[in-house]
């Protein structure tokens, strides 16, 4: 079947019970998107389908042929996403297990609401663990993304 | 899909409704009732401002249904077919005297969501047969709706007891009419019926909330979980239903002084 990721058609030969996580990791060796919890607790796996971030780790590859997905490395393609200069900006990444699902979750919010109060970063947020406990690195990196202040 | 993911479940065939043009996302008002289609998600109701106007207490508790992540992918209809007794918007539905549309080659059949669940993540659905929709009439006298959930945290959580409350005032302030749902007390989500006939006909004083309150535990059959003990929970049952019931009687004051 045919997936658009990253904005780039690719061919993959999926089995039914696929998840898309697996094909994103094994089948297209996009090994950014994580394997974690594998029940829709921690976020690691977090990519976009249609601009909405979802669990991949959820979704059969079956169910997003012909949409758009967006993957963390479709992100910043052209130099660093401003989000992606942010979360160092703040050393928002420590261990950078959960990062790139962190940076997928965070940009689906800015998509959706360019200037959001820190309550709903931390609410949009709420999907993404990370065992270093950098939240407060993080929801500042977004905020600071949203400002247009980060990267300088 | 996180019991595919994990092999508990194994079915031989899984059907993508997405793929079905008739079930769209779709949130239409008509005939003075809402109708929510099979693959509407989480989100799409959040966004939604009739839905806001008119039932407060489902964007409540749509908006704590999981992460972003998976409101984006979960469906109204998913979350009352799973049958889950602690779902956080089945007690809202039921509150706000929802109905559900079963499909099949057969047919159609519309039933009331109170009559949906027969057991334990057992439903009234017959072999064959899928939701296509769920239905809300709209009320006709001023009202409100509230949700209220008892949890450790607030996100990604499980109810240890959650109550949706929908409350429509006559003229005179005296409640006309009541709805409450209750999760994570029974084997499904279950309707307090004596705390309702309580409610209507009195006015709204914090008595009348109290003996609700005492009355929605008839319907409460809850056990000892890794959440909650059942005793915690028959405790806080008529502290949830009388400040959901105040909250609901709160928005239908509001709601009739701006119209």
């Amino acid at each position: 079947m045919r997936l658009q990721i990253n904005g780039r058609p690719r061919e993959v030969e999926v089995a039914g019970h696929e998840f898309l996580l697996d094909v994103l990791r094994d089948g297209l060796g996009l090994t950014g998107s994580k394997e974690c919890c594998v029940e829709g607790e921690c976020g690691a796996c977090t990519v976009l389908v249609a601009g909405r971030n979802v669990n991949s780790c959820l979704v059969l590859a079956a169910e997003v042929e012909g949409a758009e997905i967006t993957t963390i490395e479709g992100l910043g393609r052209d130099g660093l996403h401003p989000l992606q200069a942010a979360f160092l900006d703040h050393a928002a990444a420590q261990c950078g297990f959960c990062i790139p699902g962190q940076l997928m979750s965070a940009c689906a919010l800015l998509d959706r609401n360019p200037r959001p109060t820190i309550e709903q970063v931390r609410e949009a947020m709420a999907g993404n663990l990370c065992r270093c406990a950098s939240y407060e690195q993080i929801t500042h990196a977004v905020m600071d993304a949203a400002a247009g202040t980060a990267g300088g | 899909m996180v019991g595919i993911r994990h092999g508990h479940l194994r079915p031989g065939v899984v059907i993508d409704l997405k793929g079905i043009p008739d079930l769209r996302p779709a949130i239409e008002e008509a005939e003075g009732e809402f109708t929510i289609s099979a693959n509407t998600v989480m989100t799409d109701l959040e966004e939604d401002e009739r839905i806001a106007r008119h039932f407060p207490a489902l964007i409540e508790a749509a908006r704590v249904v999981g992460s972003v992540q998976i409101r984006n992918r979960a469906t109204l209809v998913g979350n009352i077919s799973n049958a889950s007794p602690a779902a956080d918007t089945p007690p809202v539905l039921v509150a706000l005297g929802a109905s559900v549309v079963a499909w099949s080659t057969r047919g159609e059949r519309t039933l009331p969501l109170d009559q949906f669940w027969l057991g334990y993540r057992q439903t009234a659905l017959q072999p064959g047969e899928l939701l296509t929709a769920v239905r809300i009439p709209l009320p006709r006298r001023p009202a409100g709706s509230a949700f209220l959930k008892l949890g450790r945290r607030r996100a990604l959580e499980i109810s240890i007891v959650c109550v949706g409350a929908s409350i429509e005032l006559a003229p005179d302030g005296a409640i006309a009419a009541a709805g409450l749902g209750l999760g994570s007390v029974a084997a499904y989500t279950v309707r307090a019926s004596g705390a309702e006939k309580i409610l209507v006909g009195a006015r709204p004083d914090p008595e009348v909330l109290a003996a609700a309150g005492e009355a929605a535990l008839t319907a409460a059959t809850p056990i000892d979980d890794l959440r909650s003990k059942a005793d915690y929970r028959r405790a806080m049952v008529p502290v949830l239903v009388s400040r959901a019931v105040a909250a609901a009687v709160t928005r239908a004051k509001q709601g009739d002084r701006q119209t």
